[in-house]
């Protein structure tokens, strides 16, 4: 097979506690990661209607070949895959993927992922040292929070050698001595008591968020995977990749020594995702201790940091955000950190302020309709408040902690609140009770994709240039660092969509043909490279460089040649594109025997009935004149959107009516077996 | 930006202890004031303000000159409608000063950050002259002399 896999991928059942090997040749053809973890589920998931608790319910954690190899920002990312609990009204088919050093770690120790199915009737932990599987006792590490649980899993695998130490890890010749630590991906105490927002964690702050695998691990039992290896993965043109990353450094990198390109406006902290800077990731915290960059395996970046005193270490992106109201950053890190050691997913349990509404208004309170308890919403500005409002979550505390942990959604819901609250946008979600990310109304390729989909989408590839580029230079007072036309010139060219227009967020623009043909890219890309492959999305697709000659970006050419240069094989760019489409799919058909219907795929009433009201630059094309449009006032149309569903479902063939894959449809992606299931479930679109 | 005493001198006459504790009342839903923080990875978040105290944390929030460790830091920028703002501080808060002050310096100022810039200085300087009268009204020394440091 291809360069790159290792070959054989782990599959362990709780149940039994046996383990048995899967030829990863056998599912080459859906690349790796999600693909590859989709296909799995298929064929060992015989009933698609059971709840993600079920026992059957089987969670993978897959790589793919340019894991583990430095292929720049490419090389360190986990994708997960399984039933989901978090969602509503139903835990759909979903994924969720975090970096660190587990990818690489679980190659070198022999196998391309891990798949686990059944339930154990006590607490285990899943021991892979070197090609060597055991299944340990997890009794005494129950109830340990997420680091606490690595480093006694450190302890015991190593030997409790110093972390200076060699130890000997040896099973193979050559090959058994190492300082490293395991690589290990485990629950913290909510996951453990099912809370439906639980995360995986790794090291310090690389959590597989939406979805709550960790609920789903905590019902089988399993606390913990731990991997630790020293062997390598084998790359067809090691020369060819060091040159490609050495290329991309060059030309798309951030030189400490010789910046190319610094923040247009000196000091101003808003350009990061266009600089590249070391540490930019952060999102709000210009650390006031000190810090340094430090990044997932192989990346040329390093976004994240790693601060003094340990709190908030390689935290990046929205958990950032989970609670500021002090103002106090040691406090805001601490916060952070706590969810972390938790495993609890800010982007659910950051509903807090939607609660704090709800206060407001009369509604909830101690003793009053909606009964917050012992929660002191009256200090919601204090540590004491978030910590004890985490902590009620986790360990599902009183009647409230255990409303809230069956995510807030469904708290709401228990409420008698949520239609009111979603119509009026006190309740912000729009579709499949995830929080907003991105305003649904506006950015519709990341709010169509996730309601023809199954979560928030979390791809920023557009996002950061078509909207946060032109909305800091508007802000500065600065001249946008590219303008519409160029900008969406190059995405048209990047993407292979071919068509600006995919990118117009005009009023109109959102619901034309060439928008769905941008949104089926951005579906196809994301499954393909950002999900199976496992580039991270922090990085990829590079649709412009500021920092490049003519403002050219990396994708598609490096995409492709990374590809080469590790597997050997030729892949073109849209044979990819076209793999991408084939995993969407298997995931579109697992959702229909799920019971997904065109009915459900609407958004929540506040998406059409609330505008807009706050500048939100993004490029428009009225009168065949592009610009960067402030997008004011703006509210998506309900009769408009059914037609997007029509267009975008014949565009992607599947059946107007239903919204379900049509067997022509699923032919041509070589999916005739998915056909045949769907038909003798009665759910072949027609 | 931190705000010297000199910088912070304004033309607001002082309030009485009685308007301070006004305005620093907690507010309810229907009074609350909403302001956007904008971030590259998470959009535009509603934040609703319950007080003149959460507003000042908000609008003195945006460190367009923050001590980053490294140019390109990823920051936000916390936005608010400045004639929204105005109306709020006007006719709930009730610091009348305040509102004309903020509408007839910074109202039609572009672009955002010269805007922004021009509340947070006169935001800081009206919460030192509230430091000064609630200090007054409790005996202590003025504390005016110092910086006062902006929230995070």
């Amino acid at each position: 097979m291809a360069k790159g896999y290792v070959g054989k991928i782990l599959y362990v059942n709780l149940t039994d506690k046996t383990t048995e090997e899967i030829a990863t040749a056998d599912y080459q053809q859906f690349g790796g990661g999600h693909g590859i973890g989709a296909a799995i589920f298929w064929d060992r998931v015989k009933d698609k209607t059971i709840d993600g608790f079920h026992p059957d319910n089987l969670v993978s954690f897959m790589t793919s070949p340019i894991s583990g190899t430095g292929a720049p920002s490419a090389s360190g990312r986990t994708e997960i895959t399984g039933f989901g609990v978090q969602q509503y009204p139903i835990g759909w088919f979903t994924r969720s993927n975090f970096g660190g050093r587990w990818s690489a770690m679980i190659k070198y120790a022999g196998f391309d992922g891990v798949v686990v199915q059944g339930k154990s009737e006590t607490p285990v932990w899943i021991n892979i040292v070197n090609g060597k599987v055991t299944i340990e006792d997890a009794t005494d590490l129950w109830g340990l929070d997420t680091h606490e649980t690595q480093e006694e899993i450190w302890k015991t695998v190593t030997g409790n050698v110093d972390v200076r130490d060699w130890w000997d890890a040896g099973t193979i010749r050559d090959g058994g001595r190492t300082t490293a630590k395991p690589a290990v991906v485990c629950i913290g105490p909510a996951g453990e008591n099912l809370v439906r927002s639980a995360i995986v964690l790794h090291d310090a702050g690389n959590g597989g968020g939406q979805g709550g695998f960790g609920a789903v691990l905590g019902s089988k039992n399993l606390k913990a995977i731990s991997c630790i290896g020293t062997g390598s993965v084998e790359v067809a043109d090691p020369a060819d990749l060091m040159d490609i990353r050495m290329e991309m450094k060059e030309k798309f990198g951030f030189n400490v020594d010789d910046p190319k390109f610094e923040a247009p406006v000196p000091g101003v902290p808003m350009y990061g995702m266009t600089t590249n800077a070391p540490g930019y990731a952060s999102l709000l915290w210009a650390p006031q201790v000190p810090a340094r960059a430090q990044g997932c395996h192989g990346c040329f970046k390093n976004c994240r940091y790693n601060l003094e005193g340990g709190n908030g270490n390689g935290d990046i992106c929205v958990e950032g955000l989970y609670w500021m109201a002090n103002g106090v950053q040691a406090d805001q890190l601490k916060a952070t950190d706590l969810l972390d050691r938790l495993g609890l997913n800010v982007y659910d349990v950051m509903g807090h302020s939607n609660i704090l509404a709800l206060v407001k208004m009369g509604i909830a309170g101690p003793g009053m309709a909606i009964d917050t308890e012992d929660i002191p919403f009256d200090k919601y500005d204090t540590y004491e408040f978030i910590e004890k409002y985490t902590e009620a979550i986790a360990y599902r505390k009183g009647t409230f902690g255990d409303t809230l942990a069956e995510g807030l959604t469904r708290a709401w819901v228990k409420w008698g609140r949520y239609e009111e609250d979603t119509t009026t946008g006190v309740l912000n979600r729009p579709q499949w009770g995830f929080m907003e990310h991105y305003d649904p109304r506006l950015e519709v390729e990341w709010s169509y994709g996730s309601l023809f989909g199954d979560r928030d989408i979390n791809e920023h590839g557009v996002n950061w240039h078509a909207h946060w580029m032109p909305l800091v230079t508007a802000a500065v007072g600065q001249a946008p660092l590219m303008s519409a036309e160029e900008l969406v010139t190059h995405f048209a060219e990047a993407t292979g969509v071919g068509d600006p227009d995919g990118w117009d967020y005009s009023a109109e623009g959102i619901y034309a043909d060439p928008k769905l043909k941008a949104v089926a890219w951005h579906r196809h890309y994301g499954r393909f490279w950002i999900q199976s492959m496992l580039f991270c999305d922090w990085a990829w697709p590079q649709l412009v460089a500021y920092n490049n000659e003519g403002g050219v970006g990396a994708t598609p050419d490096y995409e492709v040649r990374i590809y080469k240069a590790v597997t050997g094989e030729d892949l073109s760019y849209e044979d990819s594109l076209e793999i991408g489409r084939k995993i969407w799919n298997l995931g579109r058909a697992i959702w229909t025997l799920q019971g997904r219907t065109r009915e459900m795929e609407v958004f929540t009433n506040y998406v059409y009935d609330v505008a807009t009201s706050a500048p939100y630059f993004l490029p428009v094309k009225e009168n065949g004149e592009w610009s960067y449009g402030i997008c004011l006032d703006r509210k998506l149309d309900r009769e408009k959107f059914e037609s997007v569903k029509d267009r975008f479902y014949a565009l992607e063939g599947w059946a107007v009516d239903t919204g379900w894959p049509t067997r022509a449809g699923l032919s041509e992606l070589g999916l005739d077996y998915v056909a045949d299931e769907l038909d003798k479930n009665g759910k072949l679109g027609a | 930006m931190p705000v010297t005493t000199e910088e912070a001198t304004t033309a607001l006459p002082l309030p009485t202890y009685e308007a301070v504790q006004h305005a620093l009342r907690d507010l309810n839903y229907d009074e609350r004031l909403v302001g956007h923080a904008m971030t590259a990875s998470a959009g535009n978040a509603a934040k609703d303000m319950y007080g003149l105290r959460d507003a000042v944390m908000f609008l003195t929030g945006n460190r367009w000159d923050a001590p980053m460790l490294h140019p390109g830091f990823k920051g936000a920028m916390h936005w608010v409608d400045v004639k929204k703002l105005v109306a709020w501080l006007r006719d709930v808060v009730g610091d009348v000063d305040l509102a004309e002050t903020i509408s007839s310096e910074a109202d039609g100022v572009e672009p955002y950050m010269a805007q922004s810039e021009i509340i947070t200085r006169l935001v800081n300087a009206r919460m030192l002259q509230y430091r000064e009268v609630y200090d007054t009204h409790h005996g202590v020394a003025s504390s005016t002399e110092e910086q006062a440091e902006p929230a995070e």
